[in-house]
């Protein structure tokens, strides 16, 4: 009896996957990096623990992905607009004098981080580094369990990452998705877009392992879940939607089932909720996503090379940061078009996306591609895709 | 010329103007938070698509290595 054609395009799906998925010895390489930056920075804070988050260690990652790594000094909330910038500063001192860093550049954003870049056999990889973000190991922690629940997540996620870039929607700095926010978009149609459910609310069915009460030091990051808790309904492998049937589901929640106007995406919450009531809360703290806020805000970056000139440029980028959060602009884009909370804090992941034309080429993307995999089945002519085309009207 | 300011964990931390500061101890914590590779490793099927029949290989993929996700390895034990 032949393959059917659902079950080529999940095996398409999972070939791929398998081939831009990060290997281990890509993970044991940037473990290995980490240990090396820890060397540098311990002699100067000496109790300091250097975390691994992101896409390197959720689950999600490809072999591409940078490595992003939180820094956590202190227990308590540490001030992004002044205090993170102190430290980073103070690790961007330290490591120039090191050999194996070739260039360090501090982006100020809502998170500041610090952008390293490395000497061969290094050169390949990237290092955001965050100070004291714990909301960073925070989400890394659950999105991993999200990664690790069940098998076809991570197939279904690694698909959706590459047609986005592919279209041109997975870059905040042009008004489009984060990774971030795409991984969200996945886990929520696994949590409440399809029949049977895919993935539970791990907040709402495991609060003690996965609150934002918990000291990250204490985090289980060693045990399965016991999943005699999470209420869906066990489904024998025959029954299973397959992982085809899930990635044109998922083009066809975004395209036709999700309504952009009223409903905004919870993975907290584990439904749709309505969108005025997220905005209309207040921001917990520091947020944990990486965007960068919108082109025409007025965040800047400074840079430095091993062979260029020292500059220690802390107060200068206290008061560019500072700009950059007192712009309105900043925060009245924050609710505007696609409605994506943080999971952790009140924030939205998807307000780099604010341009009204953007917004429109993403949502006729998502139809155009629904509508080509529903028909034909073919993965291949998915990915061959056209960049969306339409430029930021108000950069 | 930058001077790198050391502490000995006791000390105040002069440059980030707050007298309260306070540091806590993360280098274990941060080294244990790796063990999450093993997690996605333990939830990696082999061959997810084993289980179905294949026209041209349906002997040989019963004796293919098959861990299942966790939850199907979890829930079967």
């Amino acid at each position: 009896e032949p393959l059917s054609r659902m079950d080529v395009l999940s095996e398409k799906i999972w070939d791929y996957h398998n081939k831009v998925a990060q290997t281990d010895e890509m993970l044991q390489r940037k473990l290995h990096l980490r240990d090396m930056l820890y060397t540098a920075i311990s002699p100067v804070f000496p109790m300091s623990g250097l975390y691994v988050v992101g896409s390197s260690l959720n689950g999600f990652g490809n072999n591409s992905s940078d490595m992003d790594l939180c820094l956590m000094i202190t227990n308590k909330d540490l001030d992004q607009k002044n205090d993170a910038v102190v430290v980073l500063n103070l690790i961007l001192s330290t490591l120039q004098y090191e050999k194996f860093v070739a260039s360090q550049k501090l982006i100020l954003a809502k998170v500041p981080i610090l952008r390293i870049k490395f000497a061969a056999p290094f050169d390949d990889i990237t290092v955001d580094l965050n100070a004291n973000n714990s909301v960073a190991i925070r989400n890394t922690h659950l999105l991993c369990y999200y990664s690790s629940y069940d098998w076809r997540v991570r197939p279904l996620v690694s698909v959706v990452k590459e047609w986005a870039k592919r279209k041109g929607i997975n870059d905040a700095n042009k008004s489009s998705f984060t990774s971030y926010s795409l991984v969200l978009m996945v886990i929520h149609y696994l949590q409440c877009g399809t029949t049977p459910k895919v993935l539970p609310n791990l907040q709402q069915t495991y609060p003690d392992r996965f609150s934002n009460k918990v000291d990250v030091r204490t985090l289980n990051v060693t045990m399965p879940l016991d999943q005699k808790h999470d209420n869906l309904e066990q489904t024998s492998p025959s029954e299973k939607t397959t992982l085809g049937e899930l990635l044109i589901g998922f083009l066809d929640y975004y395209a036709n089932r999700f309504d952009y106007d009223h409903d905004a995406i919870s993975i907290r919450q584990g439904q749709r909720v309505e969108r005025a009531a997220l905005a209309a809360r207040p921001k917990m703290h520091t947020s944990g996503d990486k965007e960068t806020p919108p082109p025409s805000s007025s965040a800047s970056s400074s840079s430095l090379h091993n062979n260029g000139n020292n500059v220690n440029a802390g107060a200068l980028t206290s008061v560019m940061m500072h700009h950059a959060m007192s712009n309105p602009h900043f925060w009245r884009s924050q609710w505007r078009c696609v409605c994506i909370e943080e999971p952790f804090t009140n924030s939205n992941t998807a307000h780099s996306i604010y341009d009204e034309m953007v917004f429109g080429a993403i949502k006729e993307a998502f139809r155009e591609a629904h509508g080509e995999l529903q028909h034909n089945h073919d993965l291949d002519r998915l990915m061959e895709c056209e960049p969306i085309k339409a430029s930021i009207t108000n950069a | 010329q930058n001077q790198v300011p050391l502490f000995d964990g006791h000390q105040m931390f002069p440059a980030l103007g707050n007298d309260n500061f306070q540091f806590d101890d993360y280098a274990e914590g941060a080294k244990r938070f790796d063990n999450l590779a093993n997690l996605i490793r333990a939830s990696t099927p082999t061959d997810p698509f084993a289980n179905y029949q294949k026209c041209s290989d349906s002997n040989k993929s019963d004796s293919r290595p098959r861990a299942g996700s966790a939850r199907d390895h979890h829930s079967s034990s």
